[in-house]
């Protein structure tokens, strides 16, 4: 018999009996870990970095407020409505925060 | 309708789907396992090194371009798996060698020779070229890729991997006719 025929024939006869045993079930439980891993690791990073970022929250606010005073007094007048935005340097700082979450989040599904 | 290995990579890529991978998994297997009990003759360590390159792959799916196919990738990291392990091997082996130990000694007088004994008379690389081109189905340039080779050099290994492998079992089957014809008479 030729030997590119035997040997075709013996790894056709031990690949049949391989697949049908539990080894993917295995490497699934194993890839599983990899994946609960990867989400300890990112979601403990992700809280301590929130953490410190909200340490600093007030600092930003109020350099944000010194840097830029009008933004703490700004009011849009009108003849019968007066919209005050006081709270301006907290919503930036709010923003600022949202946008560093977010560009977390979009680098985070590549990372596997 | 049954999705292509790309169309799971994409899918396990683009959604995270651990259920496309899963199918990718079941899909190759056995292939892979095969390929490698007979590349190292021990099921054990063929099994760690499947699942080793298993998780590689699943690490490292985002780097997967497509300028290959799905199976030769992975069987490139199985094949990169078996020569990392080989290495250690021969270098516990080094140092077995020089505590003093001659366990390792001559093999049994009875040697028999069947096809798995065949094949570990080949190099490494002989072995890899015969067992991807001839048993595992790979095209001579899917094989070069897997092997990290050029296509010249893995044509002329699975030529010689041919020639030595009929060159020992004719001389197995001639040795087991004198041995039949001995105990006759």
């Amino acid at each position: 018999m030729e030997i590119e025929l035997m040997l075709k024939q013996d790894f056709a006869a031990l690949a049949k009996r391989l697949y049908a045993d539990g080894f993917a079930d295995r490497v699934l439980r194993r890839v599983g870990g990899v994946d609960r891993f990867r989400l300890a690791v990112v979601g403990g990073a992700g809280a301590a970095g929130a953490a410190v970022a909200a340490s600093q929250f007030e600092t930003l606010v109020l350099a944000l407020s010194q840097s830029v005073p009008m933004l703490a007094k700004l009011t849009v007048a009108d003849s019968s409505v007066a919209l005050n935005l006081g709270a301006a340097p907290i919503l930036l700082t709010t923003l600022l925060f949202a946008l560093v979450g977010g560009a977390t989040a979009l680098i985070v599904p590549g990372s596997r | 309708m049954e999705l292509s290995d790309i169309d799971l990579v994409t899918l396990a890529k683009a959604a995270r789907s651990s259920t496309a991978f899963e199918t990718l998994v079941k899909r190759h297997q056995a292939p892979l396992r095969a390929f490698l009990i007979r590349m190292t003759d021990d099921a054990a360590l063929a099994d760690d090194l499947a699942q080793e390159a298993f998780l590689k792959a699943y690490r490292a799916l985002d780097g997967f371009r497509g300028g290959s196919s799905f199976r030769s990738w992975l069987f490139a990291i199985a094949v990169r798996e078996a020569g990392l392990s080989r290495r250690k091997e021969a270098s516990r082996s080094r140092i077995d060698a020089q505590g003093g130990s001659d366990a390792d000694a001559a093999p049994p007088a009875e040697f028999s020779i069947d096809l798995q004994r065949a094949l570990m008379t080949l190099t490494p690389e002989e072995r890899a070229a015969a067992l991807l081109c001839d048993a595992a189905g790979l095209s001579h340039a899917e094989a070069a890729g897997a092997m990290s080779a050029p296509l010249g050099t893995v044509k002329t290994l699975v030529s010689r991997a041919r020639e030595k492998l009929r060159a020992t079992m004719t001389a197995e089957i001639e040795t087991g006719a004198q041995s039949a014809m001995a105990a006759k008479r």
